[in-house]
């Protein structure tokens, strides 16, 4: 009995799979990619809501991984990055980079460091 | 919040919370080795012989219901197919690689897997298979830094994340999926038809 309760249950999960492949087109499945990207986006915004960076950025960059060309992904980045580091959001001017930044994130955001700049000084 | 599988990977659960998963898993994989008769090595060995089919077919129906929900789970959208962890592919590595640990198991009745279930129900023999698995390893990293062969032989002829669908030229999961089923269920019957020469030869 249970022999064949066992080659029964395997048949239907494998007729199951058939049936699915089969009737699944290829470009179904780009659709499905499309809604998979959509899970990570909204993921990706809870998380930023609730000030989970890391979280976030993780989500998005799965999402970007899927379709690398989605608007509302790279949106989101962009987002993120903002939350993350709201002393670049003001206007970029040429001024001198202050050292005295309470933001440590900012740091790698910052530009190259000048040729007075020793690796010291950055704590590389 | 929508989740999508695996969950460590796509970042939907912490490491403590992966790892604790991972141990609660292994343990229901050790138990289901052990009650299908996969701790006894007097169970595996014959296998090579083609006096016992009950690995096979056990084998055979695991990798067909894992291969179909994984296919299900990707072509729904559940599954983030990117992130699934699928191990580089080094060719010559592999083919040597695999003849040694064909002849281990034939020799052992053992593969490692099987080998840890066994020594949690105290398989003496099981114990002395770790213990040369071990010493295998052993010996292996102590010579790779001095042995140039063996260092191209496994870092040569790297395919990357190489899939039966890339070997033929799809990105589609369901041509991998196809060619698993005809595979499995190919090499159940080959076992099959074998064991039956073997009995009727008296063997």
């Amino acid at each position: 009995m249970g022999k064949i309760t066992s080659i029964i249950g395997l048949v239907l999960i494998v007729a199951a799979g058939i049936v699915a492949s089969v009737s699944t087109s290829y470009q179904k499945q780009l659709e499905n990619k499309k809604e998979l990207c959509k899970k990570y986006i909204n993921s990706a915004k809870e998380a930023l809501k609730k000030q989970n960076y890391g979280d976030a950025k993780k989500f998005i960059q799965n999402a970007l991984k899927v379709d690398p060309q989605n608007k509302a992904a790279i949106k989101t980045l962009m987002e993120i990055s903002l939350a993350q580091n709201p002393a670049n959001s003001a206007p970029a001017q040429n001024s001198a980079q202050t050292q005295n930044s309470s933001n440590n994130q900012a740091k790698p955001q910052q530009a190259a460091p000048s040729s007075e700049e020793s690796e010291d000084d950055l704590g590389c | 919040m929508d989740l999508v599988f695996p969950l460590f990977t796509s970042g939907f659960i912490s490491n403590e919370v992966n790892l604790f998963l991972a141990l609660f898993i292994g343990m229901l994989f050790g138990f289901i080795l052990e009650r299908a008769g996969f701790a006894t090595a007097a169970h595996i060995a014959p296998v090579f012989y083609f006096k016992n089919t009950m690995v096979p077919k056990v084998m055979v129906s695991a990798i067909v219901t894992a291969a179909t929900l994984i296919t299900l789970g990707v072509l729904f959208g559940y599954i983030d197919y990117n992130n699934i962890f699928i191990p580089t592919t080094y060719l010559w590595a592999y083919f040597v690689g695999g003849l040694i640990f064909g002849l281990g198991m034939v020799m052992s009745g053992w593969c490692p897997g099987t080998a840890l279930a066994g020594i949690a129900t105290l398989k003496i023999d099981a114990i002395f298979f770790a213990l040369g698995l071990l010493a295998g390893m052993y010996f292996y990293f102590d010579i790779y830094d001095a042995s140039e062969g063996l260092r191209h032989l496994a870092n040569d002829a790297n395919l990357g994340r190489y899939t039966i669908a890339k070997a033929l030229g799809s990105e589609d999961i369901r041509v991998s999926y196809i060619v698993t089923l005809v595979v499995s269920f190919g090499l159940m019957a080959f076992m099959m038809i074998m064991n039956k020469i073997a009995k009727n030869k008296g063997e």
